[in-house]
């Protein structure tokens, strides 16, 4: 087979390479300075390493700088450091080995120790396995065994290891700012309690919701010993969320009688239309909907889901629509209205739409009318009025019998947004409580008119925070009574009503921490504390769920048994209530005009962000350092805006340059942020993510949390850290009762520029549009392979001077690596279609590969060392214009585009495609790049001595260069977590820290290979599906991502990359990847592309006369 | 404290060894013998500092690969002293060991081992092992002279099956 392949070869002259990609007819961009081709972007664009550095900054040794040390003397100093590395090394230290004095019966040294628990941190919820060594938690990942949420995580579910090794968290209570232990505050409080209860004041709780039966428990008791009894009474708990979704259970009690949030099932669900959700990503329990969403959308199935996003800033959610319209968030009422037009409903409310918007939700009505009852209908607006028309909708649609169960209500987000205000306007006015407690909440920074509040508590005779850290709330407050980080405690939840789940410690307390449920109980006079062996809670939760849980199954005889399944698999499965649907009351309908928030001018949206949220893990550096999957910025936020609107604001569009600024006002508060050009924004709005500006008056909440200097240090201004951002809570407003995330507002240019760094323009792939292939699901059902994913074909010249097409694959320079028939071949496929662009397989690979963070200033020099990245290629429809399409010679993409406004976008994870020929393994000189006979492409780190030649000849740009040494070099201090002894916890240990000088890339997780193997040889059987898996493969909610041996023919991995769908990203350049994709199936109808191949069809058919139905389907 | 109970030593050199294990177990032999309940670990020397660029199984060696202890540890039955690995020179004495040259714990000494030490005498499926099975199997469906070649010298080696790549250590 090599030989032949080779012959061939040399025998045949190759003409040309024809990039055949008729199934492609889109141009997709990657950045506006790509489109625009700026001058900068020219000049970096054929460069992998942009910035060019001096020797003495690559040494990165200040002393080798001070004394100017001349060339000779440099090696002198080398030479000697080798000689005592040397030396040392004949005479090795005696290092000592301390051992268990009793081992712990479930640790075994080196091997991993894997728990199931349940993360919830007030807006996420997901089981998880939480994976420790040697006691130490180092990873988290989505149980795909137990629990609703289906394996599904999002990054900061991942990232949140991290923030159990963050060194700033609270190492003890403080009092009035000063170190204090728990039998000194316990006093304190109690005392004061004590005189409040005497005295008949008012004890106000505020928490997140509370989806913890024992928590929600403990805080009844607490009241109960305060005098409340079950009318009420001097004690009261108010359950607020930084983001609300009030309006769902409010629009709810109206249209239905209950106030709730019913179960959403998006797998269900065959048309989906999606008012402003980002429900892929950050909308209500997004981990369960992003697994749900990507099962529906396998174009082999029996059907294809259709999503219709109606949206002002361009989401996760809606760059993986179907069909996307934008609209300003006061039109989703006008979408809805018009939808209910459709179907003969009259609301009152005006159902004027735009032109495009207007063809959109035509489609969708047509769409929804053929699934009707197998339909579902979210928006993401907080607004009664807007809600209670999604309820009609859905209600005409009959949806809550199939897609929606009203009688399996989710628990989570219950704030009470009228309670809360009310709450507030009462402490500014100083019509307080006599004592405030705050837990999992920091209303300071995520009110509104938090700074007001923030300077009235001080009068409150006592104020109680639980945080971690001394936050923007805490610091404020008289006590702090910090709570464990969720992986030390123990914990329950019931997320939905019938689903109950537990959380379990993985590691002891680090710190002089205490559950927060310990601290009710010891204030309400019914515990005593227990240290840091404590078991209160656990108790507390046994003797609840043994009362509560284990009388409602039949299955476990003894509660000693149900008890531990419940621990094992972290949750309690549970007979679902059956869908009923509830009758719709129409008077909700009535007078919903007025309730429709009214805008005009500038409407200012307020979003999440898929690393960031609402900024309670701002100081985690890996999520600040994740690119955002739509803008692929990293380290900031800004000021979305659709280019199209930008002339007058922006001069500069790109990071080379830095952003210019502009001020965006709502009433009378204001922030001034970088403008951001994003295609997609809905005109007339400009988007602004929350999260941000945390820490802004210095709190030490971390060190991630702050600007770094470029060559280390914080920025400091009148001696404070200056936070990231700013804050845009400040711009929610109250209306009708809820917290509002859009308002109107208005911007003006501010003079000067500000730097972000983005990975978005880095790493070309030279606009090669074989790169990316898209079809609709029409058009993949109904033709041939060759309409949709044609091959790659080389035009060459058999012996007779004739010129022939020949299969690529056939085409070979030099002798192939052995990889088929002999061991393994790892392999992996990544199906577009499914592939939601959401970032957890970065934070996830970061996490099992000890990825280093680099800081904003690297990034911005494109250096940024992440192994897995997610390219987010913008679309332009100009390009699909039949008859303009031009050949190869001379049709030039870049000049002939024009940004579409609101452009299809396509997200493709990226990382080494262990290439069988690889190009980067022939450029090293010291082999220390090299192949395996299982397809792997290897790095010998101890080998590299940094040439970077690799790198340079990597067609995929994937390879990453260590130009620092990251875990000791001070400019790094800040942002990288291995800079301290704690933050190093988190290293797996199974991958070696790399070193500066060296190159590093995706192993394509050798250390789980190995692992895998030896567990099929030890128990002497073939590997088989699911011994191997990679991290992003582990971490992808919606399974876009098949890991497996191609060798073995049964596996699922060779089954999906020999169908149809399959491909090879640059296959013409005939590296030979190991990784496949799958050619993305939207669900939409595309005149354009369908015109363009029916005429395509007819050419050959001309020429070869042969037909192409499938036969397939 | 198990055995030590009652092995409680012969020799005074035997006692003062023995002596150390129930300090740091809080034992007092004396009479019937009680627990204090102060307890702290032993602190051992560690004699092999592997690199940390260097992963190492012993499950593989041992379990997978069937290695004989003496292999690197030498003839255990004969030392007095901790399992320590042994010189080549004296674990080339050893009846049965494949006869190494480099240093042990050096990276020579690891891939020559890999190089000489047969994973099956004979075809892979003399082996008649479930894993080694199936690549048997896949070797036949290949050009057979690579499996030819692996077979010149009457073994699969473990080099032939990629135990000199780099990532099978180093990762």
């Amino acid at each position: 087979m090599v030989g032949s392949a080779l012959n061939v070869t040399i025998n045949k002259r190759i003409e040309e390479v024809e990039i055949s990609d008729m199934g492609t007819t889109r141009k997709y961009w990657k950045g506006i300075d790509e489109l625009n081709e700026t001058q900068s972007f020219l000049q970096n664009r054929d460069q992998e390493f942009p910035q060019q550095m001096s020797v003495e900054e690559f040494l990165g040794d200040e002393k080798l700088n001070e004394t100017s040390t001349a060339r000779r003397d440099f090696l002198k100093f080398l030479g000697f450091s080798v000689a005592a590395a040397t030396v040392a090394a004949c005479e090795a230290p005696v290092t000592k080995a301390i051992p268990y004095v009793v081992k712990p019966e479930n640790v075994t040294p080196g091997m991993p120790t894997w728990y199931a628990s349940t993360y919830y941190d007030g807006n996420s919820y997901a089981s998880i396995l939480v994976k420790t060594r040697e006691g130490r938690p180092i990873y988290i990942k989505g149980n795909k065994d137990f629990g609703f949420t289906n394996g599904g995580t999002n990054p900061q579910i991942v990232a949140s290891v991290l923030g159990l090794y963050e060194g700033s968290r609270l190492q003890s209570p403080t009092q009035n700012g000063a170190s204090k232990s728990w039998s000194s505050i316990d006093g304190t409080i109690v005392k004061e309690l004590a005189a409040i209860k005497a005295k008949k004041g008012k004890v106000v709780l505020v928490s997140n919701t509370i989806i913890s039966p024992t928590t929600n428990e403990v805080v009844r008791l607490l009241g109960a010993s305060l005098g409340n009894t079950e009318v009420g009474g001097p004690f009261e708990h108010i359950q607020y969320d930084a983001i609300s979704y009030a309006g769902i259970r409010q629009a709810n009690l109206a249209s239905f009688g209950s106030a709730v949030i019913p179960d959403y099932d998006f797998s269900k669900a065959k048309t989906i239309v999606s008012l402003g959700a980002d429900f892929m990503s950050t909308w209500l329990l997004s981990t369960e909907y992003a697994s749900q969403y990507g099962a529906t959308r396998n174009p082999d199935n029996k059907w294809m889901s259709r999503l219709f996003q109606f949206e002002s800033v361009m989401s996760v959610t809606g760059s993986n629509a179907d069909y996307r319209g934008m609209v300003k968030p006061s039109e989703q009422a006008n979408v809805l209205a018009y939808i209910l037009k459709g179907f003969g409903v009259s609301t009152g409310i005006s159902s004027e739409l735009k032109a495009d918007v207007k063809k959109i939700a035509d489609e969708a009505i047509k769409s929804l009318k053929a699934s009707k009852n197998e339909s579902l209908v979210v928006s993401g607006s907080n607004n009664k009025a807007v809600q209670i028309l999604v309820n009609k909708l859905n209600s005409v649609l009959g949806a809550y019998t199939t897609t929606i169960n009203i009688n399996n209500p989710v628990n989570l987000f219950k704030s009470e947004d009228d309670k809360m205000n009310k709450l507030v306007s009462d402490v500014i006015a100083g019509k307080g409580p006599q004592a405030l407690l705050f837990l999992g909440t920091n209303p300071v920074y995520t009110l509104p008119n938090g700074k007001e509040f923030g300077e009235a508590i001080s009068k409150i005779n006592l104020t109680v925070s639980f945080a971690s850290h001394a936050d923007e709330t805490a610091t404020l407050c008289k006590v702090v009574a910090p709570d464990h980080h969720a992986l030390e405690s123990w914990n329950d939840f019931n997320p939905k009503l019938a689903h109950y789940a537990i959380a379990q410690p993985t590691i002891r307390p680090l710190f002089d921490t205490a559950s927060a449920n310990e601290s009710l109980l010891v204030w309400a006079g019914l515990a005593k504390r227990g240290g840091k062996d404590s078991k209160v809670v656990y108790n507390e939760i046994q003797k609840l769920w043994e009362k509560n849980g284990f009388p409602l199954q039949s299955k476990y005889s003894s509660f000693h048994t149900y008890w531990n399944m419940a621990i094992h698999n972290s949750c309690v499965e549970m007979s679902i209530p059956v869908a009923t649907a509830p009758v719709f009351n129409e008077s909700s309908l009535t007078g919903l005009g007025n309730q429709i928030t009214k805008a005009n001018g500038l409407e200012v949206v307020l979003y999440q962000k898929a690393a960031i949220g609402t900024g309670v893990q701002a100081n985690n550096p890996w999520l600040q350092e994740m690119p955002d999957p739509i803008s692929k910025v990293t380290w900031d936020n800004y000021i979305t805006m659709n280019p199209s609107e930008m002339s007058g604001y922006a001069t500069t569009f790109d990071q080379e340059n830095g952003l210019n600024l502009a001020t965006v006002t709502v009433g009378s508060k204001n922030v001034t942020l970088p403008v951001y050009p994003s295609p997609g924004q809905a005109l007339g709005t400009v988007g602004i993510a929350l999260g941000y500006g945390r820490g802004a008056n210095g709190e030490n909440i971390g060190k991630a949390a702050f600007q770094t200097k470029e060559y280390g240090g914080h920025v400091t201004e009148n001696g404070k850290n200056v936070a990231i951002g700013s804050n845009a809570f400040q711009f929610l407003n109250n209306s009708n009762g809820t917290f509002s995330y859009s308002a109107s507002g208005t911007l003006v240019k501010v003079e000067g520029t500000y730097l972000i760094a983005a990975t978005q323009i880095h790493h070309t792939v030279m606009a090669r549009h074989s790169i990316v292939r898209e079809t609709t699901l029409d058009i993949y059902n109904s033709k041939d392979r060759s309409r949709f994913n044609p091959k790659h074909t080389l035009s060459v010249m058999d012996k007779d001077g004739n010129h022939v097409k020949m299969d690529i694959k056939d085409a070979d320079l030099w002798d192939a690596h052995p990889v088929e028939h002999i061991g393994h071949r790892w392999g992996m496929a990544i199906d577009l279609s499914s592939c939601i662009g959401c970032g957890t397989c970065m934070i996830a690979c970061q996490s099992e590969n000890n990825v280093p963070v680099v800081g904003k200033d690297e990034v911005r020099r494109g250096r940024e060392m992440h192994w897995i990245r997610i390219d987010r290629y913008y679309a332009s429809d100009e390009e699909a214009t039949p008859g303009t399409r031009k050949s190869e010679e001379d049709f030039d993409f870049g000049k002939a585009e024009i940004p579409a406004e609101n452009p299809k976008v396509i997200h493709m994870p990226m990382m080494c495609h262990h290439c069988n020929h690889a190009p980067c393994e022939t450029v090293c000189p010291v082999a220390a790049t090299n192949h395996s006979n299982e397809g792997l492409n290897q790095m010998a780190y101890n080998r590299c001595i940094g040439t970077r030649y690799c790198a340079n000849n990597c067609p995929y740009k994937v390879r990453r260069f260590n130009w620092f040494n990251y875990p000791s070099y001070k400019k790094f201090t800040e942002v990288n977590p291995a800079q301290d002894d704690l933050g190093r916890m988190v290293l797996n240990p199974d991958v070696t820290v790399r070193t500066r000088g060296v190159m590093e890339k995706c192993s394509f997780c050798v250390q789980r290979i190995q692992a895998g193997k030896l567990e099929a040889k030890k128990e002497s059987r073939p590997v088989v599906d699911g011994d191997v898996t990679t991290a992003c493969a582990d971490a992808c909610p919606s399974n876009a991502i098949l890991v497996g041996d191609w060798n073995d023919i049964t596996s699922l991995v060779r089954k999906s990359t020999e169908d149809d769908r399959a491909y090879q990203a640059l296959e013409e350049v005939g590296v030979k990847p190991n990784i496949w994709y799958k050619v993305k199936v939207r669900n939409e109808k595309n005149d354009l592309l369908a015109k363009l191949q029916v005429a395509e069809e007819h050419n050959e058919e001309a020429n070869s006369g042969h037909g192409d139905k499938k036969s397939h389907h | 404290m198990n055995c030590h109970k009652q092995v409680q030593g012969r020799t005074d050199a035997q006692k003062e060894q023995i002596a150390k294990i129930y300090e740091h177990a809080g034992y007092l032999p004396e009479g019937a013998g009680k627990y204090t309940g102060k307890t702290s670990p032993i602190i051992w020397n560690k004699v092999h500092v592997l690199p940390d660029h260097v992963y190492f199984n012993h499950s593989q060696h041992v379990v997978v690969g069937g290695l004989d202890c003496k292999q690197c540890h030498g003839d255990m039955t004969k030392q007095v002293e901790t399992a320590k690995v042994q010189p080549v020179s004296e674990l080339n004495k050893i009846e049965g060991n494949v006869v190494l040259t480099r240093p042990t714990l050096t990276m020579g000494w690891c891939i020559e081992c890999h190089a000489e030490k047969e994973i099956s005498t004979g075809a892979l499926d003399t082996k008649n092992d479930g894993y080694y099975n199936e690549i048997h199997k896949r070797l036949l469906n290949n050009d057979k002279s690579l499996y030819g070649k692996y077979l010149e010298d009457g073994k699969v080696t473990v080099k032939e099956l990629g135990g000199w790549e780099c990532a099978k250590c180093h990762y």
